[in-house]
């Protein structure tokens, strides 16, 4: 059989272990999961209380978008801010959209919190921690679970009168949970990563079907997990750009069909990246714009807001090319780390790749000063997430690790 | 008991057949050989001489040494670990690599240069990657200071 560490670690492939420090450097911090958890559920009982125009019209309060999927990051032009977006379903009289917004905005008054937005399909809710909370009023309007609209209406526009959006994320939720089940391995070796990083004990022994409350395994798919990277490039890419940017939903749904458990995380960005590209592709080849409908609804379009022309989707498919090409290229050539490091600065930011090749480069030297490591007969370093890995793989140079102190003169000129 | 070149030759090329065996004279030996520890790939290349059974056993003369050949090592200016770290340098100027303490049995010519000398080559060139993209060396290192 091929030599083939994604299949046997996540953390097996240097490349594939390298990103999957990016992703743990981009994460929603534990802490913060629970605590997002906590304050929606806040907000719904503050916005339910009596006396609230939303008093007993509140049907139901679910997360929608990354908070559903568990691929929340961090916001664009920040490392440390989070939108969470949750979707209020409002039953009772309908007033129009614009009302629907007012009920919700009207509801809110009063409640603590940094600062409350009314955009024009939510209300944002600044934390003063950096969270963001997107509460967005929709109405049911079809039997289907939760098959509804959300409002659009932004005041004082002349040009973009109020309107109903069709939306039904929940069934979106459910379509690519079914698309991306839990990979076992890889969820439990870098959520361990996330836990150890926030400094939370991790039951790294835990069925993944059975893990304790306080540590629930935030990150489950490769798939989830090459998505939030592929998110984090285009929030560096439009870091400096104030106009729309391709909308996570779109990204989450290419994601959800370009699915395929088992793959290394490298190989799956790669996947992930070339098929929004090419699908930007085809459709310029068409002379239309990139359309994504929702798989489960389908009067639901992704791509209502972006792209806007054929230079924007252009533009963005090239980037995704060009990600795609450098891993590819960092796959079968030959890069030294730092090189590697330095272009990756660039697709994921200065900040988040500097902390994550530290932490790369931590992780190797504790391996290797205890011992935990094992060589691939191409003299690749093994240094799987648990060492019990390494007997277990036949196709290793079998070589076992010894301590050894390398020494030296110091030369400075 | 030292092993004998022969027995050094048979293990390195049962363990890492990417070697080459470019030199053989007597009791010494050359290997040539691709290495790829993380995602670059250096030739490296091994001296050794395996010691007389009448010879007097001083690991610090006998240890193999080890050149990287290609590509060339990036020195550092500057850098507290020196310009490059835990490595020796020749009369001529050229460098090679120390991965042992000679004074601490860590190896002895009785020992396979296939399972010590490769494998540590490995991760001496991991460690220093690392040192060249963050300035930490993060594996283990003591460095021989002037008395």
């Amino acid at each position: 059989m091929a030599w083939s560490p994604a299949s046997i670690d996540p953390f097996a492939d240097p490349l594939d272990a390298v990103l999957a420090e990016i992703a743990i450097n981009i994460q929603l911090p534990p802490g913060l999961h629970a605590k997002a958890v906590d304050r929606y559920e806040a907000v719904r009982r503050y916005i339910e209380r009596p006396g609230s125009p939303l008093e007993g019209r509140v049907d139901c309060f679910y997360p929608q978008g990354s908070m559903r999927i568990d691929a929340t990051i961090s916001t664009r032009g920040t490392d440390d801010e989070y939108d969470i977006d949750i979707v209020a379903e409002i039953g009772g009289r309908d007033d129009g959209p614009e009302a629907l917004l007012d009920d919700l905005e009207a509801a809110l008054v009063g409640y603590s919190v940094g600062k409350i937005v009314r955009q024009t399909r939510c209300i944002t809710l600044y934390y003063a921690d950096g969270m963001h909370l997107d509460v967005t009023p929709a109405r049911r309007t079809a039997l289907k679970e939760k098959q509804g609209v959300i409002a659009h209406a932004k005041k004082g526009a002349n040009v973009d009168p109020p309107r109903y959006v069709a939306m039904n994320a929940f069934a979106f939720g459910d379509w690519y949970s079914a698309r991306t089940p839990v990979e076992e391995r890889f969820a439990k070796a870098l959520s361990r990563r996330l836990y150890e990083q926030a400094g939370i004990p991790f039951a790294a022994d835990a069925d993944v079907h059975d893990v304790p409350d306080q540590t629930p395994l935030i990150i489950k798919s490769v798939t989830t997990v090459a998505l939030q990277l592929l998110k984090r490039h285009r929030n560096i890419l439009y870091a400096n750009e104030t106009g729309r940017l391709p909308p996570s939903i779109l990204l989450s749904c290419h994601a959800g069909h370009a699915a395929q458990p088992g793959m290394g995380l490298a190989d799956m960005l790669i996947r992930q990246a070339r098929w929004t590209a090419r699908a930007i592709d085809s459709a310029a080849q068409g002379g239309r714009l990139l359309s994504v409908p929702n798989p489960e609804y389908a009067a639901e379009l992704f791509t209502d807001r972006w792209p806007e022309t054929q230079s924007q989707q252009a533009g963005y498919a090239r980037r995704l090319h060009a990600l795609a090409q450098g891993l590819e290229a960092a796959k079968k050539g030959n890069v030294q780390l730092e090189d590697l490091q330095i272009w990756l600065r660039e697709q994921f930011g200065e900040r988040v790749v500097t902390r994550s090749v530290k932490a790369f480069n931590e992780r190797l030297g504790r391996q290797v000063k205890s011992g935990q490591q094992g060589y691939t007969r191409s003299g690749g370093l093994f240094t799987p997430s648990a060492s019990a890995i390494i007997g277990a793989v036949s196709s290793l140079a079998p070589v076992a690790a010894r301590a050894h102190t390398n020494m030296g003169e110091r030369r400075f000129k | 008991m030292s092993l004998s070149i022969d027995r050094q030759i048979e293990a390195m090329a049962k363990v890492w057949p990417d070697f080459r065996l470019v030199g053989r004279n007597a009791a010494l030996a050359a290997w040539r050989g691709p290495l790829r520890p993380l995602l670059q790939t250096y030739v490296v290349e091994i001296h050794y001489r395996a010691p007389l059974v009448v010879e007097r056993l001083n690991v610090r003369v006998l240890q193999p040494r080890v050149y990287v050949l290609a590509p060339a090592l990036r020195p550092r200016m500057g850098d507290a670990e020196g310009m490059l770290p835990h490595v020796y340098y020749d009369p001529d100027g050229d460098v090679f690599l120390c991965m042992l303490d000679p004074d601490a049995g860590e190896w002895s010519p009785s020992d396979l240069l296939a399972e010590t000398t490769v494998p540590w080559i490995i991760d001496w060139l991991a460690a220093y990657e690392g040192w060249r993209a963050t300035g930490a060396w993060t594996a283990s290192g003591r460095h021989v200071e002037p008395i």
